[in-house]
């Protein structure tokens, strides 16, 4: 009888250990794909808002040691300045300056005195990038 | 041996599982993918649209037209003859024939004759006796003097009467000298008559200053002293030669003596007689002007031009009665206090002219607002001068500028910004102008240049392009 009964429970045995395994194995793989489709869902879409943002410095000077810089967000997205830099040094982050698609500001910062020409970089909340000269008026 | 085949089964099912799995995240990561690159290349699409969009500034306009009208009229030389409409008369002064004279020669005798020639024409004719007539030349008048000698003496005369003359001669040219208009003769003279203390008689004395040319042409003039008893007289003879410059050269001055003895009586009759020339001068007179008269007037007009003008033009309308009126038109230059000439014009009678002339530069030409303008009237005769315009026209910077902006790509345009920017100023100015195709919009901005500068004109567009230009606030020079 025990030697009838083995083959079954040997039988059995075998069957959950193989469907224990494979749902073991099944359940990871689901898992692991589940997180890269939302990694790449969400670089997808940041790459897409990254495209969509667009801004241009309308015209930018200097003046009574402040840096003026008008600023229009010509894309689809809200554009919002993350960081300044005046000739390679960053003179302003985490700037709370935001604009709706369509809309134009003045963006007025604090700069040394005696600055008369010179680089501005800013740098966008998703990382692009806008390059203008400066030059002193004398108003 | 059948377990075994159900576990491989039950394996077959969840590896067909796992990779139907694998395969479905595969297609749908590349589904993203190709979403991203589509996104990308709208993107692309977008931004080369935009890359054509082309404004282009066509024209800009700062300036307006004023015709100015003098505040003030005055006429500071001739007069106003009426008011509406202003007419000028001149005033008019005669200026005389002027002439210069120069000496052809002048002969003093102090060192002799001096190239005089003495020729005896008829000598007295008494027999038995002394009567000559004879050259002198010695102790005269003012030193020494050329003349002739009367010298009579006879023994017994009861009444003689007897007639002499003798005359010196002189050639002179004029040596194709031009413009001589006047030709005047001057010689000085003395007679002197002494009787003997027995002796009386009448003796008259005729002397002549005489010109006369190579053909004839013959002027003189004549005095005539007439002694009874020891008499002297002296003068001098002054004759106008004009007449014989018609005639040919060289030309003769003849200074003739004649000598008329009327009753010479005595016992012996004893006479001396000696008429004497000194200072003979012929001189020529040389026309300088012909005399003439001068008509002068002149007429001031002060405008109050704006203080934001850039340029100006004199705008001269009228007419004058009279040709060859030379007017010159002025205006006062105040950085160096003195009237400048800026144009010239001759009239022609009766026909209307039109003088347009810029003034310029005109901050040369005006100060706190003032401009004044004179126009000197020249003319040998009588005019007069009627105004009909007497303005300046004025181009001046306005408050406003008028951009027009040419949309030149096939796109539709939306302009949003303009700025204005100079060294000293920048000024945006918001806008929502949609240009279509081709098509021109004119934008006009509250902005007030200054005369002069030059200004960055920038446009920005809806899809942030950035076009520039220059514009020049012009003042005339």
């Amino acid at each position: 009888m025990s030697a009838g009964v083995s083959p079954v429970i040997a039988a059995l045995l075998l069957v959950v250990i193989v469907v224990t395994a494979f749902a073991g194995v099944y359940l990871w793989v689901l898992q692991q794909l589940e997180t890269y489709r939302f990694l790449l869902k969400r670089d997808i879409f940041e790459s897409k808002m990254a495209l969509a943002e667009s801004g241009v410095v309308e015209f930018a000077w200097i003046s009574d040691s402040r840096l003026y810089v008008y600023l229009r967000n010509v894309g689809e997205v809200n554009f919002c300045v993350l960081d300044v830099f005046f000739n390679g040094s960053l003179i302003a982050n985490d700037v709370e300056f935001c604009l709706p698609p369509g809309e134009g500001d003045l963006l007025v910062l604090p700069l040394g005195a005696g600055a008369k020409y010179g680089r501005v970089k800013i740098v966008t909340g998703r990382f692009n990038e806008i390059e203008v000269e400066v030059a002193r008026i004398e108003e | 041996m059948r377990s075994r085949g159900q576990a491989t089964a039950i394996g077959a099912v969840f590896f067909v599982l796992i990779v139907a799995l694998l395969l479905s995240y595969l297609l749908w990561a590349m589904e993203q993918v190709r979403d991203l690159e589509l996104e990308i290349l709208k993107r692309e699409r977008e931004r080369v649209r935009a890359q054509r969009e082309k404004l282009i500034v066509t024209g800009y306009e700062y300036t307006a037209f004023r015709v100015v009208e003098p505040s003030e009229v005055s006429v500071p030389l001739g007069s106003k003859e009426s008011l509406r409409p202003l007419s000028v008369v001149p005033i008019c002064l005669k200026v005389s024939k002027e002439v210069a004279e120069k000496p052809v020669f002048v002969d003093d005798f102090e060192e002799g004759a001096n190239g005089w020639k003495y020729t005896l024409i008829k000598d007295f004719t008494c027999y038995l006796a002394e009567c000559r007539l004879l050259s002198y030349w010695g102790r005269g008048i003012d030193g020494s003097s050329i003349g002739v000698a009367a010298r009579i003496t006879i023994p017994f005369s009861k009444s003689y009467n007897d007639q002499a003359a003798a005359m010196w001669s002189k050639s002179f040219s004029l040596r194709n000298v031009s413009n001589v208009n006047a030709l005047i003769v001057n010689a000085s003279y003395k007679v002197t008559s002494s009787f003997g203390s027995r002796s009386s008689g009448t003796i008259i004395w005729t002397l002549r200053l005489i010109t006369i040319s190579s053909d004839g042409i013959t002027t003189s003039t004549t005095v005539r002293h007439t002694h009874r008893g020891n008499e002297e007289n002296s003068g001098t003879l002054v004759l106008n030669a004009t007449k014989i410059l018609k005639g040919r050269e060289p030309y003769k001055v003849v200074l003739r003596v004649d000598i008329e003895v009327r009753g010479l009586k005595g016992m012996p009759a004893v006479y001396r007689g000696l008429a004497l020339f000194d200072n003979v001068a012929v001189i020529m007179q040389k026309l300088v002007s012909q005399g003439y008269s001068v008509c002068r007037a002149a007429l001031e007009a002060e405008y109050e031009v704006p203080k934001n003008a850039v340029s100006g033009f004199a705008r001269i309308t009228g007419v004058f009665n009279q040709s060859m009126v030379l007017s010159k038109v002025l205006a006062f230059d105040y950085s160096s206090n003195v009237w400048r000439e800026i144009t010239s014009f001759v009239s022609v009678r009766e026909e209307e002219f039109n003088i347009i002339t810029p003034v310029a530069p005109l901050e040369k030409y005006t100060r706190e607002g003032k401009l004044k303008v004179m126009i000197v009237m020249n003319s040998f005769t009588p005019f007069k001068l009627t105004i009909s315009d007497l303005e300046i026209n004025c181009t001046q910077v306005t408050d406003k500028i008028n951009v027009t902006i040419t949309n030149a790509c096939l796109e539709y345009v939306k302009l949003v910004s303009v700025w204005i920017v100079n060294s000293s100023y920048v000024e945006r100015f918001d806008v929502s102008e949609v240009i279509a195709p081709g098509e021109e919009a004119t934008v006009s901005l509250d902005f007030a240049p200054s005369s002069g500068s030059s200004y960055l004109l920038r446009l920005v567009t809806s899809d942030g392009n950035i076009f520039d230009d220059y514009i020049f606030i012009g003042s005339e020079e």
